[in-house]
């Protein structure tokens, strides 16, 4: 099979061809780190590329597979990492030249759980730093290029994952979503991704940026390989505090098709903020194709979608200026000044407006709860721009001028408020970039959210594209 | 757009007061339009109607 067709296989269809021994994990591995030197020179979107251990890992998966030990959909699968997850051995940047030389003498929960699961660990990937901003630039490592045109941004803060997914450079990437981290990328980028429910995948091993709103979750180009990592990742693990005992089901299996009776609500409230009207059209004609699917589809309204950026921008700078402080202030000059400058000014957030911004966070949890007693999911655009040129700060969306920031996270926020799963799905293109609808869904309820975007994805082409790099 | 207003000599205090270092005078001109713009994001959270909720934390006497 071509170099380039291996790589742009999806992760289910290569590992079915693994368990067949048709297709090798070195073979695999082998066209994957071509891949990374043809594309990596335009893309960046490598901290720490992978070296001889990637495919010292394959020639083990080939022979345990050879031998009768398969271990399971993730054996020798490329996975590559945001450079937040902790891999025992390998350095761990966090996105700043700061701890460049810093290596984990431990694996993370999701480093462990992959390698556990036959996964080839394909180095780390680039971040906006410390994971405090939406854009993927990087002033440190450089900034991430967007595969389907590289003057745009990749979005962030998982910029790296978003390309390297996107690109064939790895079959699944992991980021984390603290504000739109993993959906920002991947609708800008063309993937599927998902920020699974607060609790549901173990933060132990993962850097942080605010505590009570960091989410890992999986990026790939189909829903079925986000499935088949949410599997793997899923799970009570007594070394996160924050980590939830609940039951985690076979997502892959979950992947029925049908949504037939599914009552899906669309917020009257993500039309009245600036959007895109070629984003807007493309999201209206994705909900039309779930309505053919036999899904119900009706506006409901939120009202407080609208406070989600008082309530998080609050809780986020007051967190993250918790966590960094004292390196802040030793070493200030050393972070990217915009960087530094948003940390600072959690600094003066007073305990009491954090607190504020805590009650305000129960009262908007309770109200989507209430929302999602009347329907099973929530969509809408993921974002209500394509991928914005890099370097802009400033947007003009429909003829309004809005900040870049605000506007890449303005319809993702309010899951990481809520903590409930979030998946968006490429659902169209707009002068050749992609376009992302976002579907949500209950706590802890992974399953529909994502057959829901498995549905979509059957039926329509969106996510078989490849960008022209 | 703040209804909370923080003099630049109070904002400078409060700078002091959280250890940070105020002599790049560029920088802190830059640092003290960013902490108004954060002012203004607080005070329409003091907006928010909260009655007598609760915050939402992660503390839980077992974990640990």
């Amino acid at each position: 099979m071509d170099t380039a067709e291996l790589c742009f296989l999806s992760a289910d269809r290569m590992s079915q061809l693994i368990a067949a021994k048709e297709v090798s994990p070195v073979e695999v591995v082998q066209a994957h780190l071509e891949r990374i030197e043809a594309t990596e020179p335009v893309l960046n979107s490598f901290i720490t590329r992978p070296g001889d251990e990637a495919l010292e890992a394959a020639r083990q998966a080939e022979s345990e597979i050879q031998s009768g030990r398969y271990r399971g959909p993730l054996h020798g699968i490329p996975v590559g990492l945001k450079d937040l997850y902790y891999v025992k051995g390998v350095r761990n940047t966090s996105g700043s030249r700061i701890y460049d030389s810093f290596v984990p003498d431990y694996d993370g929960a999701a480093a462990a759980r992959l390698k556990e699961a036959g996964a080839i660990l394909m180095g780390k990937l680039n971040l906006h730093q410390f994971a405090f901003g939406p854009t993927g630039l990087n002033a440190d490592y450089g900034d991430m290029h967007n595969p389907w045109d590289p003057t745009r941004l990749t979005g962030g803060s998982s910029g790296g994952s978003g390309s390297a997914a996107a690109a064939g450079q790895c079959a699944i990437t992991l980021g984390t979503d603290t504000g739109g981290s993993i959906r920002i990328p991947s609708a800008l980028c063309g993937l599927a991704g998902i920020k699974p429910t607060y609790g549901r995948v173990s933060r132990y091993g993962l850097a942080p940026l605010s505590w009570s709103l960091d989410h890992p979750g999986p990026m790939a180009r189909t829903v079925e390989d986000c499935a088949l990592a949410l599997k793997v990742l899923a799970g009570y693990d007594p070394k996160d505090p924050a980590s939830a005992n609940e039951p985690v089901p076979d997502y892959r299996a979950a992947l029925t098709g049908d949504i037939r009776g599914l009552r899906i609500g669309v917020p009257k409230e993500y039309f009245e903020v600036p959007l895109d009207p070629q984003v807007r059209g493309a999201v209206m004609d994705a909900l039309e194709v779930l309505r053919d699917l036999g899904a119900q589809v009706k506006e409901v309204s939120w009202p407080m979608f609208h406070d989600s950026a008082a309530i998080s921008t609050t809780i986020i700078y007051a967190e993250a200026a918790a966590h960094h402080r004292d390196l802040l202030l030793s070493r200030g000059r050393e972070y990217d000044p915009s960087v530094r400058w948003r940390l600072e000014v959690g600094l003066f957030i007073s305990g009491a407006d954090y607190l504020r911004a805590l009650r305000g966070r129960a009262i908007y949890a309770h109200k989507a709860k209430e929302l999602l007693r009347d329907v099973d999911l929530l969509a809408g655009p993921m974002e209500p721009v394509v991928a914005p040129t890099i370097g802009a700060e400033n947007l003009q969306v429909d003829g309004t001028a809005v900040g870049a920031i605000g506007a890449l996270t303005q319809y993702a926020r309010p899951f990481n408020l809520t903590g409930y799963p979030a998946l968006t799905v490429p659902c169209g293109f707009s002068g050749g970039l992609p376009i992302g609808l976002q579907l949500a869904g209950r706590p802890f309820d992974e399953a529909t959210v994502l057959n829901a975007g498995y549905s979509y994805q059957q039926a329509t082409d969106w996510h078989t594209r490849r960008p022209p790099l | 757009m703040a209804d909370i207003e923080l003099s630049k000599e109070a904002f400078l205090q409060m700078a002091v007061l959280q250890g940070l270092d105020t002599t790049d005078g560029a920088h802190m001109d830059v640092l003290y339009g960013h902490v108004q713009e954060i002012m203004g994001t607080i005070a329409v959270l003091r907006k928010l109607d909260l009655g007598d909720t609760e915050p939402a934390n992660t503390f839980s006497p077992n974990a640990g």
